[in-house]
């Protein structure tokens, strides 16, 4: 099991694919429930489609659901993707849709979305139990590790 | 990039350890140096020292294989290492066009990672911006944005610090003297013939004096750098009973402990107060006042009234304890007025501001008095209660002190008297020649029985309950109306025993037996007990 570091208000959050994966979740159902009321009907019986998610951060490479781009490209720009009365998860699952999943502390996120604390939206999302796979960017610790054993 | 964990906060406050590897290399630092040096020089070289183990690792881990850039093309069978992985090492095992809608053509390579690491897959060939992508001439630490040793060091100090420290004061080879590290090795050999000449030297001048004077007699030899005989003699002196470091912060002043008055090494018996719990919330708004208006040295200081800042002079109420110990309290009122020690205590000038006489005062800041009035109190007959100011002067170590004179007349003020070895007061005409507080003022008739009672207090551990039962009828008759002000109570409690105004209140405050009366007076019924 992996170590669980506290996070901070410096620590910085992003959608991990691989929770997705290892909870056997279906990302796509989740993207098709996040688009715009006009992209939904369009990609109501559309069949399913991956393309490779390259990672800003670390090229690593993510096998999504090209409705993530549909998103990306065109239901995050519409006036009500995001509005006061967008759950605070969800929200911050829609701003790292928006921004192709470049990672954010909790003062990052509360800039772009303008309302609650950087401290109210790290308790939401820093805590142990993970929601809609929003988490903390982890860093390797294979040096530790190798050097413990 | 990746982050290094020199670079993480976690790193320093959580993980740093100062090995035997730092503690070897300050040790060369120092005996390269031959000069003592302070804290903050030997935890930078220390954070100096991890820094550069790490980038030396990273080298070496870069060694391993080629640096992965998103930009560049591989071929299969390439080893690669990667940053953001902790430098991990892996061999390209295949690869595939890539496919997005955003990004256009590019490779995906597939790159098992050694051990256990198991397989990712990365972009390769891509055309676009990427933050591990190197420009031409960047070096992989410039890429990185890495904060330097300083800003490091300047971020983590307090681990740092405290780390090293205890690190270093297990370790006898080291030797420290106010914030400063050297090798005992180093030292020069200070024997006991310079310590007598150290001793003689002060002895003679009659005051503290700094080591760079004592050194002028000691001739130590020439070639020796001067701050290597400083420290040398400074931990000597320091080493030595007979030498005490009366400084004001930040400066080193040498005195002798002999010529020191008892109550600067040791409390006096009269200021040992009592750390007694009370509940301002339950004080009336006259009572809270009084708190902060009464100058006693054992009240929190937040709770003071704060003093008029730059004020040149403050006038204080003297109490009994500090009468009868030679005494002045350092509270928010008087702090200014005072250093603070560099060590325990300082010794300052006190200046009688009538006659221009210089006597020694002794400032103990962690007990918060200031020594060195006896003769004083008693040459001026001042009673309980009187006004006493205090003045600055450009030098910080001189304060003038003087009283508010006044013709010396015999007034009726309240006294403390002894039947059937009790205490009590009465009224009686005593001559006073000064200006005193009315409330506070108390003659004094015979201080060995007080001494004597108080001793007994003490030793019985009584109540404070039971003191306020016994003073407050003896005060509450002097008055027709059997009232008594907080304050006189405070000042009598306080000729019976050492105790800050806020458990006294607090009592008054609580025991049904006392009636407050407004203005501060209050009255005690027995009956209600």
């Amino acid at each position: 099991m992996a170590r669980y570091i506290k996070p901070t208000l410096e620590t910085k959050f992003h959608i991990d694919f691989n929770w997705w994966r290892q909870q056997g979740r279906n990302l796509r159902v989740y993207l098709h429930s996040q688009l715009c009321p006009e992209c939904q009907a369009k990609y109501a019986d559309s069949a399913p489609e991956e393309f490779d998610w390259v990672s800003l951060d670390t090229g690593e490479i993510s096998r999504v659901d090209v409705l993530w781009e549909v998103i990306r490209t065109h239901c995050s720009q519409q006036p009500d993707y995001i509005t006061d009365y967008t759950p605070l998860t969800t929200a911050v699952f829609r701003i790292f849709l928006a921004n192709d999943n470049t990672p954010l502390t909790p003062m990052g996120l509360q800039q772009i979305l303008g309302r609650k604390t950087p401290s109210v939206i790290l308790r939401t999302i820093g805590r142990r139990q993970v929601y809609m796979g929003i988490k903390p960017v982890s860093i390797p610790v294979r040096r530790v590790m190798k050097k413990a054993a | 990039m990746t982050q290094r964990k020199t670079q993480t906060s976690t790193y320093w406050q959580e993980q740093f350890v100062v090995d035997a590897g730092d503690v070897e290399h300050l040790y060369s630092l120092l005996l390269e140096g031959n000069q003592p040096k302070p804290i903050e020089n030997l935890a930078l070289a220390v954070v100096q020292r991890h820094c550069q183990q790490e980038e030396m690792a990273i080298r070496a881990e870069l060694q391993r294989g080629t640096l992965y850039q998103p930009k560049d093309s591989y071929k299969v069978g390439e080893q690669l290492v990667f940053p953001r992985f902790d430098y991990a090492a892996g061999t390209v095992v295949d690869q595939r066009s890539g496919h997005s809608p955003q990004y256009g053509d590019f490779k995906v390579i597939q790159v098992e990672f050694e051990g256990n690491g198991g397989a990712k897959e990365f972009a390769a060939a891509f055309p676009h911006s990427h933050s591990l992508n190197l420009d031409e001439g960047q070096s992989l630490a410039e890429a990185e944005g890495l904060a330097s040793p300083q800003e490091l060091y300047e971020s983590y100090q307090e681990p740092i610090h405290a780390n090293l420290q205890a690190v270093l004061e297990k370790n006898d080879e080291f030797i420290k003297f106010r914030g400063y590290w050297f090798l005992r090795g180093l030292l020069v050999a200070i024997h006991d013939g310079h310590l007598n000449i150290a001793e003689a030297a002060i002895d003679i001048n009659d005051k503290p004096l700094p080591v760079e004077a004592l050194l002028k007699d000691l001739d130590l030899p020439a070639d020796i750098p001067s701050e290597t005989q400083a420290i040398s003699l400074n931990f000597a002196l320091y080493s030595d009973d007979r030498f005490e470091n009366v400084g004001p912060k930040g400066q080193v002043l040498w005195y002798l402990t002999r010529l020191e008055p008892p109550e600067v090494p040791y409390v006096p018996t009269q200021l040992e107060a009592c750390d007694l719990p009370f509940d301002l919330k339950r004080f009336d708004n006259e009572l809270r006042r009084l708190v902060g208006e009464i100058d006693d040295e054992a009240t929190d200081p937040e709770l003071i009234r704060p003093p008029i800042t730059d004020a040149e002079t403050v006038v204080i109420t003297l109490n009994y304890p500090h009468r009868r110990a030679g005494t002045l309290p350092i509270t928010p009122k008087t702090a200014d007025f005072f250093p603070e020690a560099d060590d325990h205590h300082v010794r300052i000038t006190m200046i009688d501001r009538k006659s221009g006489q210089e006597m020694p005062g002794w400032v103990v800041s962690e007990n918060r008095y200031v020594a060195g009035l006896s003769e004083w109190y008693g040459r001026n007959q001042l009673p309980v209660g009187a006004y006493i100011s205090l003045y600055g002067t450009d030098d910080p170590l001189r304060v003038e002190i003087d009283y508010q004179q006044v013709r010396l007349k015999r007034e009726w003020i309240r006294v403390a008297v002894f039947r059937d070895g009790r205490l009590g007061f009465q009224l009686l005409k005593q001559p006073i020649a000064c200006e005193y507080d009315d409330l506070s003022v108390i003659g004094i008739q015979n201080e060995a029985a007080i001494d004597a009672v108080w001793s007994d207090t003490k030793q019985q551990n009584r109540p404070l309950s039971s003191s306020l039962r016994q003073i407050f009828p003896e005060l509450a008759k002097l008055n027709p109306q059997g009232a008594v002000h907080a304050k006189t109570l405070y000042s009598a409690v306080n000729v019976l025993r050492r105790c800050p105004p806020g458990p006294i209140f607090h009592e008054l405050s609580t025991q049904a037996c006392f009636i407050p009366m407004g203005h501060g007076y209050w009255t005690y019924d027995a009956s209600l007990e």
